[in-house]
């Protein structure tokens, strides 16, 4: 955004009906003014999975909604013998990002960078601290795993092979999860579960969407917005929504998939829940992450809680130490592009 | 030396000759390490636009980083560790094979056969015999649940990335070594048995002496190889983790510049890196180098 290579798709094509945006998709790829930067494409936000048999099974009738509900589905699971209630691979995306926006708190100061390169993380003073501190103790406890405890080796595969019972997901991993269920047991999605006594708001958006770069000539543009133009279509939308899970980004899309007699369809299931759960209410700490060397944060994230897990250090003194050095990265990128704004 | 070199009359010939490869060299060696040490001294923007000069801010950060101390204190255990396995290991099987016992000279020959396995490959390998529930070690979790992990815990990472090291540096060495050994005339081993030498005794007091050469090389390209060829297996096995375990200066280096864009510490740490190599390949050279003697 600061290197000026982009061509803010809403300048580019001011006609065009941004509004119809779901508001979660949006906020993130919006600058700072509000305006669309980039077109949203393969979109997908977090989901709660569950495999509906084995909870059966283990006598838990409703798919779970709070994270006490989890909880207490995964202690009555571990009774009934079952290895592994709940799974997650610690993602940096799944366990503190959707975490924090859902539950309205913020990831840094400046909402999350967007008012300003001088942000710092908060993320070892929220209740998203006190969230992981659990999932160190649930897991000691049996009742999470980590993806490195399965058989399986990767969290995704552990869930749709059967061998756990629940987990946190992208929308876009359903059509996996549905096809390997299929005969063997059956599958619940619901949005991502919530602590009691918190209101929940919007989740991110995850995937990516569509940058057009500056310099090019006029017939390569007109080609790029119609190509845009194009991938907006509701029944393109729909047709990538029915064969990936990723959730469609704009309004009229879902009044297509209404209006289209298969709503109820398997094939839209995330379409309506991913929507709903981007489209929660939204606060100046829900509209997204705009921090610099972002990427290099989730590493020392990953890094450090990694250690928690492992059981060398606290969580609070892994959470301490991210904070510490992702905002040593912060100070270097504000330096970095010294005199910048973000536009 | 002389009469050598005048058997090229022409004075550009050797030159074009060697153009090619000295191009590439440049292009793709020379290049990135000028590149790497400018830019350790600028804060470079990720996607272009712009530099500042810093001076040695970025050398002040770095060495000032306890992750790139701990990275740096990894990177010499493995290279202690892993490179002295991976010349004691096809030492001993050197000297096996070179004995007529049964089956030394398929031996000789299956030995070398992984050299044409890339490193990613034996990664992709490793990390499923090492894996806790199907791997070699799971009949040890069987006995005690949770003794064997290396997805938790790091130092079972760590011994997991040794050994596939080690593994992937047999044929090399083997065959340095091999050749080494073949090479000592058979009348010098006729000559200590006859003075009552054993085979041990023959070892230490004939072999190995005279395989110096090939030792020191094997040595000296171990240690410095290791530093960096590790990149592919921990790219494969380990991604770095668990919470960086192994995380060795040269995957930090990768993970920082390449998928943190923070090109200015990433190429700060190539300079480190780089100048800690020739140093120790100098180290070598001056205080072992030297007393190594090639006459036979």
């Amino acid at each position: 955004m600061l290197s000026d290579a982009v061509e803010p798709v809403q300048d580019l094509m001011p006609d065009v009906k941004w509004d119809q945006y779901i508001a979660g998709a949006r906020a993130y790829y919006e600058t700072s003014g509000g305006k669309l930067f980039a077109q949203p494409y393969n979109s997908s936000t977090l989901l709660f999975y569950a495999n509906k048999t084995e909870l059966e099974k283990a006598g838990i009738m409703q798919t779970p909604t709070t994270w006490e509900e989890v909880i207490e589905a995964a202690r009555k699971l571990k009774a009934a013998g079952h290895a592994c209630p709940f799974v997650t691979d610690g993602d940096t995306w799944r366990v503190l990002e959707q975490f924090s926006a859902r539950h309205g708190l913020p990831i840094a100061t400046k909402h999350n960078g967007y008012d300003g390169l001088d942000a710092e993380y908060a993320i070892n003073a929220t209740f998203a601290a006190k969230h992981l501190a659990n999932l160190v103790e649930w897991r000691n406890e049996g009742l999470v795993r980590l993806a490195a405890d399965t058989k399986a080796g990767n969290y995704t595969a552990a869930f749709n092979a059967g061998e756990c019972a629940m987990m946190e997901q992208s929308s876009g991993s359903y059509t996996a999860a549905a096809k390997a269920f299929d005969g063997k047991y059956e599958l619940a999605v619901n949005m991502a579960p919530m602590y009691r006594g918190y209101e929940r708001h919007n989740t991110f958006v995850g995937g990516a969407s569509i940058y057009v770069m500056k310099g090019h000539d006029k017939a390569e543009i007109d080609a790029a917005k119609a190509f845009l133009d194009f991938l907006r279509r509701p029944e393109q939308q729909m047709f990538f929504t029915a064969n990936t899970g990723y959730v469609p980004v704009t309004t009229d899309v879902l009044d297509a998939i209404a209006k289209s007699g298969e709503a109820n369809s398997p094939k839209y299931a995330t379409a309506k829940l991913g929507v709903e759960s981007m489209n929660q209410p939204a606060t100046a700490d829900t509209r997204g992450i705009r921090l610099g060397f972002y990427v290099q944060f989730r590493e020392v994230f990953m890094e450090e809680t990694q250690k928690a897990f492992a059981g060398q250090q606290t969580m609070q003194a892994a959470l301490d130490n991210t904070k510490k050095r992702g905002d040593q990265l912060l100070r270097r990128f504000e330096q970095t592009y010294k005199g910048k704004k973000l536009p | 030396m002389s009469s050598e070199s005048s058997l090229f009359s022409h004075r550009w010939l050797p030159l074009l000759l060697a153009a090619p490869l000295m191009l590439l060299i440049v292009l793709f060696f020379y290049v990135p390490v000028f590149q790497a040490f400018y830019w350790s001294f600028f804060l470079e923007q990720p996607f272009g636009g712009g530099s500042e000069f810093v001076g040695f801010q970025n050398f002040a950060r770095v060495l000032s980083d306890p992750e790139f101390w701990m990275a740096g204190w990894r990177t010499i255990v493995f290279m202690l560790t892993a490179s002295s396995l991976a010349v004691i290991v096809p030492l001993m099987l050197a000297i096996a094979a070179d004995r007529k016992i049964a089956l030394s000279i398929p031996a000789r020959n299956i030995l070398v056969w992984p050299k044409g396995i890339a490193g990613a490959s034996i990664g992709v390998v490793f990390a499923f015999i090492f894996n806790p529930f199907v791997g070699l070690m799971a009949p040890l979790n069987t006995l005690v649940p949770g003794l064997w992990n290396p997805g938790i815990d790091g130092t079972d990472a760590f011994i997991t990335l040794v050994a596939a090291h080690v593994w992937s540096g047999i044929p090399f060495n083997f065959v340095i070594l091999l050749a080494g050994l073949r090479s000592i005339p058979h009348t010098m081993h006729q000559a200590a048995a006859m003075d009552g030498a054993g085979p041990w005794r023959r070892i230490f007091d004939v072999q190995l002496p005279l395989i110096m050469p090939q030792l020191f090389l094997t040595f000296v390209l171990e240690f410095t190889e290791s530093i960096t060829s590790v990149f592919a297996l921990i790219d494969t096995i380990t991604g770095g983790g668990p919470g960086g375990s192994t995380t060795l200066l040269v995957y930090k280096i990768y993970v920082d510049g390449f998928r943190g864009f923070d090109l200015s510490g990433a190429s700060t740490q190539t300079a480190i890196l780089m100048v800690f190599v020739l140093l120790l390949a100098a180290c070598q050279f001056v205080f072992l180098g030297r007393r190594i003697n090639y006459e036979r």
